[in-house]
């Protein structure tokens, strides 16, 4: 695998936490640890099933004034105590993805790729996240992401924030 | 099946990234864009009818020539999704927090 090239992710946010690498990368890991943090704050979170390895899933059901949502991620590379990489996207009660039920456009699916990196007991978790496509041959291609053409993005991102800006 | 296409589905492919940021510079005729990328016209051409379909691109056809043009206002969708995403996951991030601090006092209560 190639160095992880990060900037050109639609999604990037970098935040450092003060603690070792290793708990950081399991808070991640285990039921006991996402069932306390994970979540939007808004909803009450609980986790349904975890299966914490490349293919595995992770399922997990919201609740706000009688409404619930259910979410998933679907892991990819698992690297301790480096990278993780998942999919996230809105789930039904089995586990299948739905689309947001929300009113906003939002991709139906997103991959994340977290990348952690420690300094003097801190870490570093820089995350990237982007839109998966719709189709199988279309999402190949996604996996293989060319450095030159990630580096193309950079542009239009500045283009857009120009564009906004006027 | 008809797929339906969108501004993330457009933007989900770094080629189609890409061409977006080309065509966003300036104007650019299909044969010229073609030429920038290492597959065939065909596969370009099909990555810019995705493009148009989300409504990101727009084709005109000058004589022989198509030209192709961005349409950069359609992008709003995808700032707003980068903006409700960055939200998020700051909240997730806060929360991990939270949770870090919690787990390392209590191992230090233990020691």
């Amino acid at each position: 695998m190639s160095t992880p090239s990060t900037k050109e992710a639609p999604f990037k946010l970098v935040h450092v936490f003060d603690a070792p690498r290793e708990l950081v990368f399991n808070a991640f890991s285990t039921a006991e640890a996402l069932a306390q943090w994970w979540g939007p704050a808004e909803t009450t979170n609980s986790v349904l099933s975890l299966d914490f390895r490349p293919g595995g899933v992770f399922h997990f059901k919201m609740e706000h004034n009688g409404i619930i949502n259910y979410g998933r991620f679907l892991f990819g590379t698992i690297r301790p105590y480096d990278v993780l990489e998942f999919s996230n996207a809105f789930a039904d009660e089995k586990g299948n993805v739905i689309p947001a039920p929300f009113d906003i456009p939002l991709p139906k699916e997103i991959l994340y790729r977290l990348y952690f990196t420690e300094h003097a007991g801190k870490t570093t978790i820089t995350i990237t996240g982007e839109p998966i496509n719709a189709t199988p041959e279309e999402k190949d291609g996604m996996l293989q992401i060319s450095g030159d053409m990630q580096r193309g993005f950079t542009a239009t991102w500045e283009k857009l924030e120009h564009y906004l800006a006027s | 099946m008809k797929i339906r296409r969108d501004v993330f589905q457009a933007i989900a492919d770094p080629t189609r990234r890409h061409i977006l940021e080309t065509v966003a510079r300036q104007p650019v005729n299909l044969t010229t864009l073609a030429d920038k990328y290492d597959m065939s016209r065909q596969a370009v051409s099909l990555h810019v009818k995705i493009l148009s379909e989300c409504g990101l691109l727009q084709i005109t056809r000058q004589g022989r020539e198509q030209w192709c043009e961005a349409k950069l206002k359609e992008l709003d969708e995808v700032s707003r999704w980068v903006d409700h995403c960055r939200k998020f996951w700051k909240t997730q991030f806060h929360s991990l927090e939270h949770y870090l601090d919690k787990v390392q006092t209590t191992k230090k209560h233990k020691k």
